[in-house]
């Protein structure tokens, strides 16, 4: 049987709409953050993804999930 | 400095400061400019009476390195107009404000200085000329241009803070590689819709993996949102030139005003 990781996702600002604030969420070990992102359904069509941070650390959506992981995710925001 | 005018000055300061008719009584007796004599006064210790309000908060020691301070503002919509606003109110002394583009219909929403006359016009001229009507002491100097990081950035060299005040992701990163290798300071700012995000440190690859726009594109830019990305920026540059207080330095703000969310995460 696989294996699986428990982790915490967080989501801010635009990305709450019709989703969530926070959620404990199931996954196979081997999950990148980027699997997560589709995983959610956000909508990074209309808000495109902008700061992501694993425990308070800047990743990317490279960055393959560890057990108990506390995945936060940002929208890009560029707008003067 | 000039013996009568500063006998001039020193009488007519009361309680250390200057008023605007004895600020302008000297303009006319000395045939000197207002930027003039508001220098002679501030080396005095003597504060014009608009900066009144400054006090205690920026000394009259602290007043004197505003007026010493340039400051380039880059981009002059919702951000920059803003800042470029209150940079001047407080007395910053010397701004320089650059964008391409004139006001148009849709800025009318958020951006301090677009009014119907406005349409049409350079932003950077308009924003002039209403500073000037603000605080005639502060040079202004006003670029249409859009600002090219990369070949542009002799223009804004001598200057001690850079204001993120653009639109766009990718020049935002430019922007911020260039004044990391010319050791200016900068003060990034960032909205869109109810979202604001700031920080006072030169490396934005955290905040943009790539260059393209983000959710502003969808979500808009509201005028508090503006206003209040402004006032963060505006105070991190007074910071910045006084060295006094804590910088978003090492850090990156997220204001989510629509959930009244503030986020203080590191910026590396």
């Amino acid at each position: 049987m696989n294996k699986t990781i428990e982790i915490t996702v967080k989501l801010f600002a635009h990305y709450r709409e019709n989703k969530f604030k926070v959620q404990n969420r199931t996954y196979p070990e081997g999950t990148t953050v980027r699997d997560v992102i589709d995983d959610t359904g956000i909508d990074i069509e209309k808000f495109p993804v902008g700061i992501l941070l694993a425990n308070g650390r800047h990743i990317d959506e490279e960055y393959v999930l560890k057990d108990s992981d506390v995945l936060a995710i940002f929208p890009k925001v560029g707008g003067g | 400095m000039d013996k009568e005018r500063e006998a001039f000055i020193k009488e007519n300061g009361k309680d250390g400061f200057l008023s605007f008719a004895a600020h302008n009584s000297a303009v006319k007796v000395f045939g000197a400019t207002f930027r003039d004599i508001e220098e002679d006064a501030l080396r005095l210790g003597i504060v014009p009476f608009r900066y009144k309000r400054n006090q205690s908060t920026i000394s009259a020691e602290s007043q004197k390195k505003l007026f010493d301070a340039h400051v380039a503002v880059i981009g002059c919509g919702g951000l920059g107009g803003n800042v470029a606003e209150m940079l001047a109110r407080v007395g910053v002394g010397k701004l320089s404000l650059f964008d391409f583009d004139v006001f148009e219909e849709h800025n009318l929403n958020r951006q301090n200085f677009s009014t119907i006359e406005s349409l049409g016009k350079e932003k950077v001229y308009v924003v002039k000329a209403a500073l000037q009507k603000i605080n005639p002491a502060v040079l202004i100097s006003p670029f249409v241009k859009k600002f090219n990081p990369v070949e542009d950035f002799d223009m804004i060299a001598d200057a001690d803070v850079v204001v993120d005040a653009l639109d766009n992701p990718q020049t935002k990163l430019e922007l911020a590689r260039k004044c990391k290798e010319n050791g200016a300071g900068f003060v990034h700012g960032a909205i869109a819709g109810m979202t604001g995000q700031f920080t006072t440190n030169n490396t934005l690859e955290n905040l943009y993996h790539e260059g393209g726009a983000g959710a502003e594109s969808t979500a808009g830019n509201l005028p508090f949102t503006a206003a209040f990305a402004a006032s963060v920026q505006s105070a991190e540059v007074v910071k910045i030139i006084l060295g006094i207080g804590k910088t978003f330095k090492d850090e990156i703000l997220i204001a989510d005003l629509l959930n009244n969310e503030l986020v203080i995460i590191p910026a590396k």
